[in-house]
């Protein structure tokens, strides 16, 4: 069965029949040994429930009637939390075995269920190997679902994108074109009266419509409209460039902390795009903070070893270049903090925040091979840590520059 | 010494831009004159109206800028040309790209910088000294 280098097997048994549950667990043991499975019981569906938020399980055995709720209820309870699929494969033991029973435990989720009259040690085991088997199949669907969502998002944000921003560069080419043919214009009317008035006014159009250029492009970049330049830089620069913007972003009751590494490897990356992250991520920080608190930015170079990968998880071995943007706000609930890159996510009221942001953010890293990871504490703050590869000894900076 | 007037031939189906450009490139000193599509673009130079440059957005309706640059490459493969976009990509075809390697001397994207398409009116053609009241 189990090798002993694998850790035991966590069931939760939810009955409040003693005698059931005693029946459970003794074909559990039939099967397998006293080191290859731990199991758990509650007697209430309240309890059960509770039990469920705290800890995963490789198995639930939960019985149709509980005191406290049924069965079916709990199921539903436990599957709504969590977007369509529970945490853990779930077998529903029915008392009479009522073929209703059995259909609607496997439409609210269960992935198996097990008549009461047929419980032995070989109809337990196949029915949590049989549960666990198909839940993993329903998660991978699930997660292949979900990429397929984001992808179809993101199709969508670039379709609509590259048909507003072919108009949208010919309005600019208008504005910023007339802007410069009129100010040609006014520079042969030398010592007119209000002239300086004119060129102020026309000064405002001029950034007005180069932040509307900016913005446009960056959303065909985040798109993939248009290709990314990429370069290969000392991130530290771009920091120091942004830090110029903190201030007005930030306000005066949130203090902000620098500290850069010296001697920081190179990466490539195009500068606009890191910019453009940092400034999301202290929008977001900001918006957490309510005007009170502080706020860090931090470089490093990190080396991750192939034997340490475990620390960091999913990330390759490798030399990387690392950045932080830490604030003291409110932070987040687990359940936030993990769908905050997904595109068109924003926890802002409705017109505060196009749910984009930080999405661009994770495109921006993703792109140049890199791992962002956020850790947040409820009302202790959130950290966003940035991984961007080094550039490996040999490269230099102009092999990066042709594709521009 | 009287230096001859250059003429710049802009193409583009946006009424706005197309005035901006044209008016940019007439305060530079060029002789410049406009068409709405490559149809019209093509009917003039073949009337005689032959520009030094053609400055060619490249979606348009009718003929698009890129046959209208191939035509023009073939026919009078003298004329300086450069193409402009606002963008647009089919897969992960940009279609500047296939302007340039379609024969257009350089390529710009939209919005348009005046300064830089007069310095390159500049480098491709020269100066020019053309009245334009």
């Amino acid at each position: 069965m189990k090798s002993v280098t694998n850790p035991a097997l966590d069931v939760l048994i939810v009955d409040d029949n003693k005698i059931d549950r005693e029946a459970v667990k003794r074909s559990l043991f039939h099967t397998y040994g006293q080191g290859d499975l731990v199991v758990h019981e509650a007697g209430m569906g309240g309890a059960a429930l509770q039990m469920l938020k705290d800890s995963r399980f490789d198995c639930v055995f939960l019985d149709y009637r509980l005191p406290d709720m049924d069965g079916l209820s709990l199921l539903k309870k436990i599957y709504d939390a969590d977007a369509g699929l529970a945490k853990d494969p779930v077998v529903l033991l029915t008392g009479q075995g009522s073929e209703n029973v059995m259909i609607e435990a496997l439409r609210s989720g269960a992935q198996d269920y097990l008549s009461k009259d047929n419980i032995t040690s070989a109809t337990i085991n196949i029915a949590m190997i049989k549960a666990r088997e198909i839940f993993k199949l329903r998660r991978s669907w699930k997660q292949a679902e979900d990429r397929l969502h984001q992808a179809q998002k993101m199709e969508a944000v670039g379709q609509l994108t590259s048909g507003i921003a072919h108009d949208f560069n010919n309005l600019l080419t208008v504005i910023l074109g007339n802007v410069h043919n009129i100010r040609r214009r006014i520079d042969l009317m030398n010592g007119v009266f209000g002239l300086r008035e004119i060129q102020e006014k026309i000064s405002l159009i001029e950034s007005a419509a180069n932040r509307g250029a900016e913005l446009v492009r960056r959303l065909m970049v985040f798109t993939r409209q248009r290709a990314p330049l990429p370069q290969a830089v000392n991130i530290n620069a771009c920091i120091q460039d942004t830090a110029l913007l903190l201030n007005q972003i930030l306000g005066d009751g949130i203090n902000v902390r620098i500290s850069l590494a010296e001697n920081l490897c190179m990466t490539v990356i195009d500068t606009g795009q890191l910019e453009n992250a940092i400034i999301n991520m202290v929008l977001n920080a900001r918006d957490a903070m309510d005007g009170q608190g502080s706020l860090g930015i931090g470089t490093g170079n990190f080396f991750l070893d192939s034997g340490g990968s475990d620390k960091v998880p999913g990330m390759a071995a490798g030399q990387y270049v690392m950045l932080t943007v830490s604030d003291t706000g409110h932070g987040m609930r687990p359940d936030v903090a993990a769908r905050i890159f997904e595109p068109f996510f924003t926890t802002k009221e409705a017109g505060k925040g196009s749910g984009l942001g930080l999405s661009m953010v994770y495109g921006f890293v993703k792109e140049f091979g890199g791992y962002i990871f956020v850790d947040s504490r409820e009302n202790a703050g959130t950290t966003f840590r940035i991984y961007l590869p080094c550039i490996k000894s040999g490269q230099n900076e102009e092999s990066f520059q042709e594709n521009g | 010494m009287e230096q001859k007037a250059k003429k710049i031939l802009v193409i583009d189906d946006d009424d706005g831009v197309r005035r901006t450009l044209c008016d940019g490139l007439r305060d530079c000193g060029y002789l410049v004159w406009e068409a709405e599509n490559g149809e019209q673009a093509m009917r003039r130079i073949d009337k005689g109206m032959q520009p030094d440059m053609i400055v060619t957005d490249i979606i348009m309706p009718d003929k698009s800028g890129i046959q209208t640059i191939m035509e023009i490459r073939d026919k009078y493969p003298d004329i300086k040309l450069l193409a402009i976009s606002g963008g647009g990509h089919a897969r992960n075809v940009d279609y500047l790209e296939v302007a340039r390697k379609m024969g257009a001397h350089a390529i710009m994207h939209k919005p348009i910088k005046m300064k830089e398409l007069e310095d390159l009116a500049r480098e491709m053609v020269g100066e020019s000294h053309a009245r334009n009241d």
